[in-house]
Parts: C-alpha cells; sequence; structure tokens
C-alpha cells in the first residue's frame, strides 16, 4: 500500500515538473493573447493575425520569387521575425472590453520586457505603449499597446525587429506611410539608457525614448 | 564371380525370337516416334508468352488494359501534385498577404503611437523626454 502511495506521488511530482518547464518550451517573447478572443464576438472590426516562423518562411520565398523590386525590402523588413501576432478590435460603443483584459497583457510585459514609450490620456481613457524585449545587445521583440475607448490592438512581433525597416516598406503593399516623418526618413525605436521604473502614476504623462 | 566358358557359351546362343518379331519391333518403333516428337513441342515458356501463342488478342487486351490503368494512375498521381504545388502556392501566397496585413497594421499603430507622443495636443500634459 505504502509503495502504491509512493508511486502515486512520484507520478504527481513528475507532473508537476513537467508543467513547471512548459514555459521554458514556449517562444520566448510570444505573448499569451488567447484571453482577448472573447471580445471577437463584441468588437464591429477584427483584425488577427498570427504569423509563426514557418509561414514568415514561406511568405520569404514567395517575396523571393516576385519580380517586384519592392519585395527586397519586404523581405529585409522580414528577415531575422520569427512571429508576428496581432490583435485589433474596433468596438461600435466604448469600454467592450475591461480595464482586465488589457492588464492581462502587461502583466505578460512586466518580466523582461522593457517600456520605452508610454502615453496615458486620461481625458480621452487612452492608452500607447512600446515595449521591447533585449536578448544582450540585440532586440528580442517588440509589443505595441493601443487602448483606445473604442479600440484595442496589441502588436506582438518575436524576433530581431528593426523599425527602420518597417518604416522603409511604408506606402508600399499598401502599407499606410504612418511611421515616416517629414524628411521621409522612418523613426525607429532605439533600447532605452535607464531601465524603465513602471511608474503609473503620472496618467497625463507621456514617457518617451525615440531616436 | 566366375563364369566359365560354357555360362558364356550359353548366354550367347542364337535364340529364336519367334514369330511376328517383325511386326513388333514396327509397331514399337511406330509407338515411340510420336512420344519423342512431342517433347521437342513442350519447352517451358514464360506465362505471359504462352499467353501470347495461345490468346493473342486477350493477351493484347490485358496490355492495353495494364496501360490504360498505368497510365490513368499516373495522370492521377500528376494530378495530385499539381494540386499540391497549387495548394501550397495558395498557401505561401496568403502567408505574404498576411504578413504585409500584419506590417500595415503594425505600421499604422507604431504611427499612431508616434502621433501621439510626438503631437500632444494644446493644453495637453508634459512630456519628459528621457533619451534624444
Amino acid at each position: 500500500m505504502t509503495n502504491w502511495k509512493t508511486k502515486f506521488g512520484l507520478c504527481w511530482l513528475a507532473l508537476a515538473v513537467m508543467c513547471a518547464a512548459l514555459p521554458a518550451f514556449a517562444q520566448p517573447g510570444k505573448l499569451q493573447l488567447d484571453n482577448l478572443d472573447k471580445l471577437s464576438s463584441k468588437a464591429s472590426v477584427v483584425n488577427d493575425v498570427s504569423l509563426d516562423g514557418s509561414l514568415l518562411d514561406l511568405a520569404t520565398k514567395v517575396v523571393q520569387s516576385s519580380d517586384d523590386p519592392d519585395a527586397a525590402q519586404l523581405k529585409e523588413a522580414v528577415k531575422g521575425l520569427k512571429g508576428i501576432y496581432i490583435k485589433n478590435f474596433e468596438f461600435e460603443k466604448a469600454h467592450e472590453y475591461s480595464p482586465a483584459d488589457v492588464e492581462a497583457i502587461r502583466t505578460q510585459l512586466a518580466h523582461g520586457w522593457t517600456r520605452i514609450v508610454q502615453s496615458h490620456d486620461k481625458r480621452q481613457d487612452e492608452l500607447d505603449e512600446i515595449y521591447l524585449l533585449k536578448d544582450g545587445d540585440r532586440v528580442a521583440g517588440i509589443t505595441i499597446l493601443v487602448a483606445e475607448p473604442k479600440e484595442l490592438t496589441v502588436v506582438n512581433i518575436v524576433g530581431n525587429v528593426d523599425v527602420n525597416k518597417l518604416g522603409a516598406l511604408a506606402g508600399k503593399f499598401g502599407i499606410p506611410d504612418e511611421i515616416r516623418d517629414k524628411t521621409g526618413k522612418p523613426k525607429s525605436t532605439t533600447p532605452p539608457a535607464k531601465p524603465d521604473k513602471k511608474d503609473d502614476s503620472h496618467d497625463d504623462d507621456q514617457d518617451v525614448d525615440l531616436q | 564371380m566366375h563364369f566359365s566358358e560354357d555360362d558364356l557359351k550359353e548366354a550367347l546362343r542364337r535364340k529364336d525370337p519367334g514369330p511376328g518379331f517383325t511386326q513388333r519391333v514396327i509397331a514399337r518403333i511406330g509407338q515411340e516416334e510420336p512420344q519423342a516428337a512431342g517433347k521437342t513441342t513442350t519447352i517451358k515458356l514464360p506465362w505471359w508468352r504462352a499467353a501470347w501463342r495461345s490468346y493473342p488478342a486477350l493477351a493484347g487486351a490485358l496490355g492495353v488494359l495494364v496501360l490504360i490503368i498505368g497510365g490513368g494512375l499516373g495522370y492521377q498521381q500528376y494530378q495530385h501534385i499539381q494540386a499540391q504545388r497549387r495548394a501550397e502556392a495558395q498557401k505561401a501566397e496568403l502567408a505574404k498577404q498576411k504578413v504585409v496585413e500584419a506590417l500595415r497594421i503594425t505600421n499604422a499603430t507604431l504611427g499612431h503611437v508616434f502621433r501621439r507622443v510626438s503631437e500632444p495636443s494644446v493644453g495637453e500634459p508634459k512630456i519628459r523626454r528621457q533619451t534624444l
């Protein structure tokens, strides 16, 4: 009887160890965005993009075989990326999503990620944040979180992201010319000089770390 | 074993074959000739050659049937491979469209954040710039 109990206990222990080790096998930098899926039914517009490494490779092959001169830039932008995961919801009415939905994302970003941009406007009830995940000196991921009353967007890119290359695609492939400045040079983000303290006490503040 | 001269003489002594000897010999020869002739025609042939010889039309029809079935299977395989290639090409094109869509949303979102940060409206809060 004691032997049976010991074996049963060991099985539970092994299971617990395996469960604890599971996150280690997950793709580093990839956020769990499943909690936002429930918003799909409330949203009037849903953009849900999930591109893992294999799909990115496939897309790169198509781009390579293309004669389009802009294809090289697209290939460069995608090069080094391991995954792109986007959830974008547009709602007819304000506050269709709860602060807890946003907090669930921010909680994941609290570990290992560095916030480089934060804009919290209480009057317009809008939160904009950009986080970077660093692996040594290189960027291993970027997450953009935009929470507006009628729109919620989470962009999670895993891999070596070069915002300059993303900006170079503006105006091509139907990509809007959003992150170019008036001189025509794309703006870019760089890792912050100081680690972010994540001080949310300044509700109307904007913390910027742009180059 | 020892044979005496008398034994040999007895054994080699002329004997009368009896009446009808010639007819018996001729009859025996007549029996053995067809058997010998039959042996030359029963050469072991492969089944398909034997079938071809026995039923040439049937063998020809079977051959055509095999060709048709083989050709059909080959064509089916070719179609299957082509369909697979088309599906892969479609999947790749879809992946490319998704990448473009992802980059479009990313650029738009980044642009939105940059705009919010760099162009605050009048009377809006203070901006702290950490690094420029």
